[in-house]
């Protein structure tokens, strides 16, 4: 901002060169010639106000859309979850406290039902215990009941949480757990018991870096999961940078993270062993200046390999593309079985790492799925204030355009601030919606010209071409209210046939948001598990068929925002009775068809010939 | 002696007579005087002016004293009334009174008669008036900010090369001037500052056609159609308004109403707005027209080297040419420009901090952004000039690249429709 001096109008004696003489003789040719449009003058008035005085034009009612519209009920207190995360926000606005944490969905004791598992905050400097705080598992104990279980779980971990993966990484048929943190992640083993054991030493995934999301993923399809670990920025553990501001009332802001150096991200690629190797390097996973937040792990090429695609906090996107085989050389041997795939970053001549006005946008969550039902994976990446989420469209496996304002996804998200973020079917009409958290990452109210800091989340219904209708304000109070929305997952909570959301919030209790919209469409949900391919089936693609319609959908690694969704494939059928034909391809390279699936939840094995109806077995941990 | 009446008398008559007096001999001249200004504050700046000086004021001296005096104070429309009243061919105070005024009225949001005062300013000290170096710096500046708030980027850029020939431009200044597109444009600060100016003077085309795009920054599209048609309806053949609207109509990926739009202009000229060129492409690529949409593209890269989306967009029309080397190098440039981008955002939340200039330097050299590496290193100079690495950086760089190449865009502006 310039700034406007007075002082004496005496004039003083000429000091300019001759050749600035010439310059501004010459600019002032120019200047006269240039900018001369028809003005008129204006008219005299006060002196200008301090506080802006804008008249908002904008339509104060929109029309209630026609057709069906979703309604979401907020029910985590009633159901028995009622958690808060710590964010140890001080007023210091450390850049930590601004992320947020995650949510993961999670099966983790096989009852058929689904539990939930929050990533917590500690007080920092991180080396202090604070016994009192904890990331926290809620079991499901019967329909629509929780228990905080933690304890007994034995998931304490007293460091500060951000993301969390789901998967089998030793094929016990029990979901495990890996959760990232600053200057510590865990992999929890689930003991199958009830349990879990933190294996993060003995597997060789420890880091001491800003870790955010995290993804699960059998990238060399050996049969096992490997593992992908965005990292953020170069911070201190103990003595975080601060950014102070002498007119914030705390006297401090969040730093941006352009003034961070970024962290390399790490891939472990397991040995069969039950630990793991940091092939980082090795497969190529070299992108400089990645300030990961964001992960996704999906064949985006449908050539039987999972690529990964990495969203980069104000940098371009990565999306390294498995280029298969494996690496010979002193790693292989040194690896045994592990087989070393190589990766290459593909993301900028893919369309990938930035928008189509060529910035690097913010980059924080995640969302994949088929949305314009072209058989290929589509991606839409969240981003900051003024900028616009950004659809990223599958061009058949070439490459990836961004469609974002063709598909209605572009002005409505300008003056929001997007993190968590899934497509999901909420109507089971077989088209994927789109569901998106919000939230600023500072709290800036005291400025003139302040962006909110809490923020209303928002719903877009897809007209099942890819284009989308922001239909937020008629999904439920949830949607009419701000929140500091971070992670999201989505998973049918309540087996009623639907998905329902799960929001981890900062400064508020976090979200759950069970499904109940009237819908006369029915679904049918698919637990798939390997056995030649890894026993979570990620990286599963499923083509289904339905009268006239083709729908694909994938098991993914990771996706949203450091949060982990329910890895049931859900397929909404629409106007169809049933699925006429279900074909999967295993990521072992095999594939089963299946006929005549009714709607219902089902599990199929790896190379049988028939899905099982899903039964719930509980296990009693009274 | 005198009778008490008479005396009485008399002294009624001396006042009577010294009031008839003062109202005859003084009336006009406080009718005179600028609206807002009293006889007493007028006389007691004469007063001190004539002991300051020895000699006897003119009116010109008073007001403009005043003037300073009421601008200092926050007194801004009696300052304005000061200012106004001292003419332009005055040989001591006419090219600094535009200059002040000038000032005074961007406080009060007046943006279109501020740029009139400092264009006056400016066609003062060419035809010969004095002025001082800080005063040059000061227009240049204040006008690079009103156009820059306006996003007349094209003429900002003429602005920028003169501070910059002048070296009166700060560390921001060389930043617009290299990379003139890839600062962000719609932020709230900037959106504030125009959106008080067109609350003063909302006829103003100009500013009209900026709060359009500003509203397409916004994601307010409804309003940013409306604004934008309404100037294209009143203007029919400015190529700005059009760019606009068609930037707008491209933001809701409404094909048909880019093209439109761009249709009812001439077919593309020598010299367009840049918005315009970039839409021309975006629009010719979409339409599978693709030597079209690289002409545009290359076009606007020769003005805005750096500019992201142009390299994108030509990417694209290579690709449909079927030239897949030149598709590749352009979208390597491309990408080298946003991690450009995100080093100048780098360096505008840590002024001083010099580690992201460095890396901009080699970026720039990485993708043959010779004249911006060098501005940056001399930059880099500026700030740290013992620092001998950063003096070999200059010298090679300006070995490279001789002075007179010095040109970031190969014309000259224009904004006349």
């Amino acid at each position: 901002m310039i700034e406007i001096h007075t002082r004496r109008m005496q004039p003083r004696s000429t000091h300019l060169h001759s050749t600035h003489l010439w310059c501004l003789t010459a600019f002032a040719t120019v200047a006269i010639s240039i900018g001369c449009a028809d003005r008129k003058p204006a008219s005299r008035t006060e002196a200008v106000p301090k506080q802006p005085q804008v008249t908002d034009t904008r339509p104060k009612e929109r029309t209630r859309p026609s057709g069906l519209l979703p309604k979401f009920r907020e029910v985590g207190p009633a159901i028995g979850i009622d958690f808060k995360r710590y964010d140890d926000m001080q007023g210091k606005h450390r850049i930590m406290e601004s992320n947020g944490g995650g949510v993961g969905l999670i099966d983790y004791d096989r009852d058929g039902q689904l539990d939930v598992f929050y990533t917590d905050g500690c007080r920092m400097p991180l080396r202090e215990s604070t016994p009192e705080r904890s990331s926290r598992l809620y079991r499901q104990s019967s329909h629509d009941q929780f228990k905080d279980i933690t304890s007994i779980a034995g998931l304490h971990s007293t460091n500060y949480c951000y993301g969390c993966a789901v998967g089998d990484i030793d094929s016990d048929g029990f979901d495990d757990l890996y959760v990232t943190g600053f200057g510590m992640n865990h992999l929890w083993h689930n003991n199958g018991d009830g349990t879990f054991s933190d294996i993060t030493t003995t597997a060789n995934t420890q880091s001491d870096v800003w870790s955010s999301s995290a993804a699960f993923a059998d990238i060399n399809r050996d049969g096992h999961l490997d593992l992908y670990v965005t990292n953020y920025v170069k911070s201190s553990v103990n003595d975080p940078e601060l950014c102070p501001d002498t007119q914030s009332p705390d006297g401090f802001v969040t730093c941006s993270p352009t003034v961070f150096r970024a962290e390399d991200d790490d891939l472990f690629v397991a040995d069969g062993s039950g630990a793991f190797m940091n092939i980082t390097q090795a497969a190529g996973v070299t992108g400089l200046d990645g300030k990961g937040l964001g992960v996704v792990i999906c064949d985006v090429n449908q050539d039987g390999w999972p690529d990964i695609y990495v969203a980069n906090d104000g940098m371009p996107n990565f999306l390294y593309i498995n280029q298969g085989g494996d690496v010979s050389g002193a790693l292989a041997q040194e690896s045994g079985q592990a087989r070393v795939p190589q990766f290459i970053d593909e993301a900028n001549f893919y369309g990938a790492a930035v928008n189509q006005q060529g910035t690097a946008e913010a980059s924080m969550g995640v969302a994949h799925g088929d949305i314009d039902a072209d058989g290929w994976i589509d991606l839409l990446v969240t981003h900051f204030y003024t900028e616009t989420n950004t659809l990223y469209r599958n061009l058949a496996g070439e490459g990836f355009l961004d469609e974002t304002p063709a598909s209605g996804l572009g002005a409505a998200s300008r003056l929001q601030l997007g993190f968590g973020t899934e497509f999901f079917d909420f109507d089971n009409d077989g088209s994927l919606d789109l569901f998106v958290a919000n939230g600023h990452v500072d709290d800036l109210q005291w400025q003139p010209t302040h962006p909110p800091y809490g923020m209303t989340p928002q719903f877009f219904r897809n007209d099942g071409y890819g284009r989308f209708e922001d239909v937020s304000e008629w999904s439920g109070d949830y949607f009419r209210k701000p929140w500091i929305g971070r992670g999201v997952a989505t998973g049918d909570i309540d087996s009623d046939g639907d998905i329902d959301l799960m929001i981890s919030h900062q400064r508020t209790r976090s979200a759950v948001l069970r499904n109940d919209t009237a819908s006369s469409q029915s679904s049918v949900l698919l637990r798939l598990v390997g056995t030649g391919s890894n026993r979570s089936a990620i990286n599963a693609r499923i083509e289904a068929t339905l009268d006239d319609r083709r729908v694909v959908r994938e098991i993914v690694g990771g996706g949203s925002y450091q949060s982990a969704s329910d890895q049931r494939l859900h397929i909404g059928l629409g106007d169809a009775e049933l699925i006429d034909e279900l074909k999967i391809h295993w990521p072992s390279g095999g594939s089963d068809h299946h006929k005549h699936i009714a709607p219902g939840s089902y599990l199929i094995r790896e190379g049988t010939q028939t899905p099982w109806t899903m039964n719930k077995i509980k296990l009693n941990l009274e | 002696m005198p009778r008490p009446r008479t005396l009485l008398s008399v002294a009624i008559a001396t006042a009577v007579f010294a009031t008839v007096a003062s109202t005859v001999l003084f009336w006009p001249q406080q009718s005179n005087l600028p609206e807002g200004v009293l006889r007493q504050q007028y006389e007691r700046y004469a007063d001190r002016w004539r002991v300051e000086n020895r000699k006897e004021p003119e009116r010109t001296d008073v007001l403009a004293a005043l003037a300073d005096s009421f601008f200092l104070d926050g007194q801004l429309n009696e300052a304005l009334a000061c200012y106004e009243e001292i003419p332009s061919d005055h040989p001591v105070y006419g090219p600094s009174a535009r200059l002040e005024q000038a000032k005074v009225l961007i406080q009060l949001n007046h943006a279109g008669e501020a740029e009139r005062n400092i264009r006056t300013f400016i066609t003062l000290i060419d035809s010969g008036q004095q002025y001082t170096a800080e005063q040059a710096a000061q227009a240049l500046d204040l006008l690079r900010f009103l156009l820059e708030v306006e996003l007349r980027f094209e003429e900002r850029q003429e602005i920028l090369r003169v501070m910059h020939k002048l070296e009166v431009n700060g560390t921001f200044d060389s930043l617009a001037y290299c990379f003139p597109t890839a600062l962000r444009w719609n932020g709230q600060q900037a959106v504030l500052w125009l959106e008080n100016f067109w609350k003063e003077d909302s006829s103003n085309l100009w500013l009209r056609i900026a709060l359009g795009r500003y509203r397409t920054g916004q994601g307010r599209l409804v309003e940013a159609q409306a604004l934008l048609e309404e100037c294209c309806l009143e203007l029919p053949e400015s190529r700005w308004a059009h760019a606009a609207l068609a930037a707008c109509y491209y933001e809701k990926g409404d094909w048909k109403n880019v093209g439109d739009t761009l249709g009812r202009l001439p077919t593309r000229g020598r010299s367009e707005p840049w918005l315009l060129l970039r839409m021309r492409g975006h629009f010719h690529n979409h339409a599978g027209e693709y030597d079209e949409a690289a002409k545009c593209f290359e076009l606007a890269i020769q003005e805005d080297p750096a500019n992201a989306e142009s390299l994108r967009g030509v990417a694209m029309a290579y690709a449909g040419l079927g030239q897949p080397e030149e598709r590749r190098e352009a979208l390597r440039k491309a990408g080298v420009v946003a991690r450009i981008q995100n080093r100048l955002g780098w360096i505008q939340a840590k002024e001083g901090d010099l580690e992201p200039m460095h890396e901009i330097i080699d970026l720039c050299e990485e993708i043959e952004l010779r004249e911006q590496a060098l501005i940056m290193a001399k930059l880099a100079l500026k700030l740290e000039p013992e620092n001998q690495d950063v003096r070999s950086i200059v010298e090679r760089l300006a070995a490279a690249n001789p002075e007179k190449s010095e040109n970031l865009a190969s014309h000259s502006r224009t904004s006349n429709d």
